[in-house]
């Protein structure tokens, strides 16, 4: 049974050699820094992803897809479209789960041409119901972690113009200044209002319906922001002369990973049960999620790599500085054989030590990297980042649990990296050891 | 191998060898002597004689190329490195030449180190075997003393009290006054006379001090390996 | 020597001139037969395909005059009052519901194979600039094989490889190419409907068979009937007047 006076000594050991304790303390403590803002960055930016991905760009926590519907709905729209059976039989499936469903919506997408004055280009229709699209762009998950993309929207939202209007539409920024409507809409006259979009039928067939441009969106990237349109889901239909959908988004009240994956898992098995032909993917399948899935990897691999790299050196100066400690007590390690403690319980000694030195590490580690991370977000420093339209904020998040196991495995390097230094010397002789120099009095 | 109860260590027939470079030294040739309980005997010998080995043997912090070593009964050579620990820790004390005292413990907390290691020892038992041991040895005055505070005398005490602290049967003292003044070393060497009566602890010390001889009870000459008388 | 260089490249402009000019020639007789007349014409057209499983089958009505023409939709019921407005090169889709119309492209798929641009008359001879290529016999008749290149990005095509029969300057056979040559779909016209034009009678298409080149099976055929030469006012090929 260890008892306090052993870690007494074990605390007391560290101050024998001042310098070399702080500068191994400090080498510990600036690797916990580095591994904890390049991991609180890569939580952000995961946080971000995963609110764009879910949130910004509307597909759920979990997409509803026509089985095969997501790589053939554009090309055989009336064989992958979710039908309005199909659509009723889903909702009744999560209605069964509301406890963890916050909303689910359908959507029904096309391609096609938007024609406004003289002017006709290519654009992309997205149908959803509008009230979805209000409680989108308001989502606290966004405000708090997307704010970027939501700090440019119009103060107009299509859920709320849509009431009196029902072909009221939104057109993203790009789309605006290629038909020439880039002021606020609110002051246009009805001519530069009234557009009209042609698409083709769900059966293929060219068909076209009267919009009204009502406000303004950015899609938040650059590949859609010169195509995109959303529409009341009534318009897409009118348009695509279906009652059907492409996907149906459902977003969950935990939007944790594991939650979306196990959700979808759960769906798909339910509508094996019920042979409806539709599957269920997370977010965080390739196929919805690509952009969050291949960088998070990237992100991940980089932090795995880097942190290998820091907690390497870390023990590596731990094992120089215990080796040296070592060297240098050897003959008090005989000493305590000599009274009787077993080879474990004198490198448990020096095991304590290492606890201590990474204890305290660790805390001040913990301490200094939240500080630099709040110096870091209040610095307010932009980067560009690829896949998106506008410069994000550079902030740092760097949760307990992280900080809770950053230091295990600190503490963790440290007390194995010395356990295993001092385990050779501990089972040298004692009559060898009680000829080495230094450290007893 | 049968031993007459009074006899405390016995060792017989020892030989130990060591490699220094390319030679090989013979430090014990076929060494046999018996220790009766509660003896206060002093092994003399040039330098080189043998006298450390032998009481590293005994100590079982060394081991024997040949030869058998009883101590209290116990064959030390079927014992493993954790039961000749817990033999150490139980039966024998250790005081050495230089002390070797932990700088970073206080002195009743240097003296308190082998009985951490007894959990059957309450932390109340431990504080009043350790106060005991203080006043034993004359420095229960020092108890909150770092080493590094106290006279080459005064840090041999500490030593002493650590060995005697677990009540040892045995203790093993190699040198014990080889870094004292003659006056400390004396009252070093009458300390532990005193302990040896008061408590009956058998006390095994090697030293080349031929004028500690007269004060002994028993002197044991060793050269070349073996006893010589 | 340089009169004999400047001889010879005489010799060979005006050979490629004089192809050139019986390309066209050959284009201007064959688009008469496919409804590429100065005066006006109507007819109607009954549009079926075959495609992916599926299959459609949709009448229009075709008024053309020059280079103008107006379709519109027919049967079914669900699209009558679907209009296509060809003026020139431009085109337009209006229905009834719509506020205005909208412009749209001769190069979209109208229905199964068939492309906007291919459910009215045909310019080809306003619309390409063509060579003689070869020449080859289809189905028995002699042919001049020509290389058509869009002059223009708003024309159905950006090439066209077309088989006319020499004896009758009508086009036989088809194949339509990207820009970079390689065809995607091919056509084949059979002439036995007549119009009357200037009391001479004049044979106009009466079928056209449209595959596509990688997908076999997906076809469009398109039969022409009731041609007639009509004088149309101009107005009716006014995008203005759609919406009224």
């Amino acid at each position: 049974m260890n008892s306090m006076l052993e870690w007494r000594l074990a605390a007391r050991n560290l101050k024998r050699n001042p310098r070399r304790t702080l500068s191994t303390a400090v080498a510990l403590v600036v690797a916990y820094i580095g591994v904890a803002l390049l991991a609180g960055h890569v939580i952000r930016s995961e946080k971000t992803l995963k609110a764009h991905t879910v949130y910004v760009n509307r597909v759920g926590h979990v997409s509803v897809y026509k089985k095969g519907g997501i790589d053939n709905f554009d090309i055989r729209p009336d064989k992958y479209e979710i039908t309005e059976t199909e659509l009723a039989a889903l909702t009744a499936l999560l209605q069964a789960r509301s406890g963890e469903v916050e909303r689910s919506g359908a959507f029904l997408w096309t391609v096609g041409l938007l024609s406004a004055g003289q002017r006709t280009i290519p654009v992309f229709v997205e149908g959803l119901e509008p009230d979805l699209d209000g409680f989108l762009g308001a989502h606290p998950r966004v405000k708090q972690y997307a704010e970027e993309m939501t700090s440019r929207r119009s103060p107009v939202k299509l859920s709320e113009v849509v009431a009196s209007a029902p072909d009221a539409i939104s057109i993203s920024r790009g789309v605006g200044e290629l038909i020439d409507r880039t002021r606020d809409l609110r002051q246009a006259s009805r001519a530069d209002l009234d557009v009209v979009i042609a698409g083709r039928t769900i059966e293929g067939d060219l068909n076209a319906v009267n919009a009204t441009l009502a406000t303004h969106h950015t899609t938040g990237t650059p590949y859609l922001e010169d195509m995109s349109v959303i529409a009341p889901l009534s318009l897409a239909r009118e348009l695509m002369a279906t009652k059907g959908s492409s996907r149906v988004s459902i977003f969950l009240n935990e939007n944790e990973r594991s939650a979306a994956e196990s959700f979808a898992a759960s769906l798909q098995s339910a509508f094996d049960a019920e042979n409806l032909d539709l599957e269920a993917l997370p977010f965080t399948d390739d196929r919805i999620g690509l952009y969050y899935t291949g960088t998070m990897r990237f992100l991940l691999v980089m932090i795995g790599f880097f942190s290998v790299l820091i907690f390497g050196a870390s023990a590596l100066i731990l094992v120089n500085s215990m080796t040296m400690s070592i060297m240098e007590r050897s003959r008090e390690m005989g000493t305590l054989r000599a009274l009787g403690y077993a080879p474990d319980r004198v490198r448990s000694l020096f095991v304590k030590e290492a606890f201590w030195l990474s204890l305290f590490a660790s805390v001040s580690g913990i301490a200094l990297s939240e500080a630099i991370g709040a110096a870091i977000g209040g610095a307010g420093i932009y980067f560009e980042s690829a896949g998106f339209l506008y410069p994000l904020r550079l902030r740092v998040l760097i949760e307990p649990w992280f900080h809770a196991t950053t230091a295990l495995v600190l503490i963790g390097i440290a007390t194995g990296c010395s356990a295993w230094i001092v385990t050779k010397t501990c089972k040298e002789r004692v009559s060898t050891l009680l000829l080495e120099s230094g450290a007893v009095i | 191998m049968a031993m007459n109860p009074e006899i405390l260590v016995r060792v017989h027939d020892v030989g130990k060898s060591y490699r220094l470079g390319e030679i090989q030294i013979q430090a014990l040739n076929g060494l046999s002597i018996d220790i009766q309980a509660g003896e206060f005997t002093a092994l003399i010998g040039a330098s080189g004689s043998g006298k450390s080995t032998l009481l590293n043997l005994i100590g079982c912090i060394d081991e024997p190329d040949r030869g058998a070593i009883v101590i209290d009964g116990q064959d030390v050579a079927r014992l493993d490195e954790v039961q000749k620990s817990e033999l150490r820790n139980r039966k024998i004390g250790f005081i050495f030449q230089s002390f070797n005292l932990i700088p970073v413990l206080t002195v009743e907390e240097n003296i308190e180190l082998p009985l951490l290691i007894q959990p059957e020892v309450s932390p109340v038992e431990r504080a009043r075997r350790v106060q005991a041991a203080l006043q034993d040895v004359g420095i229960a005055e020092y108890k909150s003393h770092y080493p590094d505070r106290l006279s080459g005398g005064q840090r041999q005490r500490v030593a002493i009290a650590r060995a005697l602290v677990t009540d040892p049967k045995l203790i093993l003292a190699d040198e014990p006054t080889a870094n004292l003044d003659s006056k400390t070393a004396h009252k070093i060497i009458d300390l532990l006379l005193e302990l040896n009566k008061k408590k009956n602890v058998t006390f095994f010390f090697c030293s080349h001090d031929e004028k500690l001889i007269g004060r002994v009870g028993r002197v044991v000459h060793i050269a070349d390996g073996v006893i010589k008388t | 020597m340089k009169n004999a260089a400047l001889v010879l490249l005489l010799f060979f402009a005006s050979a490629t001139a004089a192809r050139a000019d019986e390309a066209y020639d050959l284009l201007k007789a064959s688009d008469r037969a496919r409804g590429g007349f100065e005066d006006g014409l109507t007819w109607e057209v009954r549009l079926r395909s075959w495609e992916g499983g599926r299959e459609s089958d949709r009448t229009f009505s075709v008024k053309a005059r020059g280079v103008d023409a107006i379709v519109e939709a027919l049967q079914p019921a669900k699209f009558k009052g679907e209009t296509y407005l060809f003026n020139d090169r431009t085109m337009w889709f209006f229905k009834p519901s719509l506020r205005k119309p909208i412009a749209i492209s001769a190069r979209q798929k109208l229905t199964g194979q068939a492309a906007n641009g291919d459910i009215a008359s045909t310019n080809y001879a306003r619309d390409y600039d063509a060579v003689v290529e070869k020449a080859d016999v289809v189905g028995g008749q002699k042919t001049k094989v020509l290389l058509l290149k869009a002059k223009s990005e708003q024309v159905t095509y950006d090439k066209i490889r077309y088989w006319v029969s020499e004896k009758t300057k009508q086009a036989v056979k088809a194949e339509f190419m990207s820009l970079q040559g390689k065809p995607f779909k091919t056509a084949t016209f059979e002439y036995k409907n007549s119009i009357v034009i200037g009391g001479k009678p004049q044979p106009f298409i009466s079928r056209m068979t449209i595959e596509d080149v990688k997908a076999k099976g997906d076809r469009s055929v398109m039969e022409y009937s009731k041609p007639k030469v009509v004088k149309h006012p101009i107005a009716i090929f006014n995008v203005n007047n759609l919406s009224r």
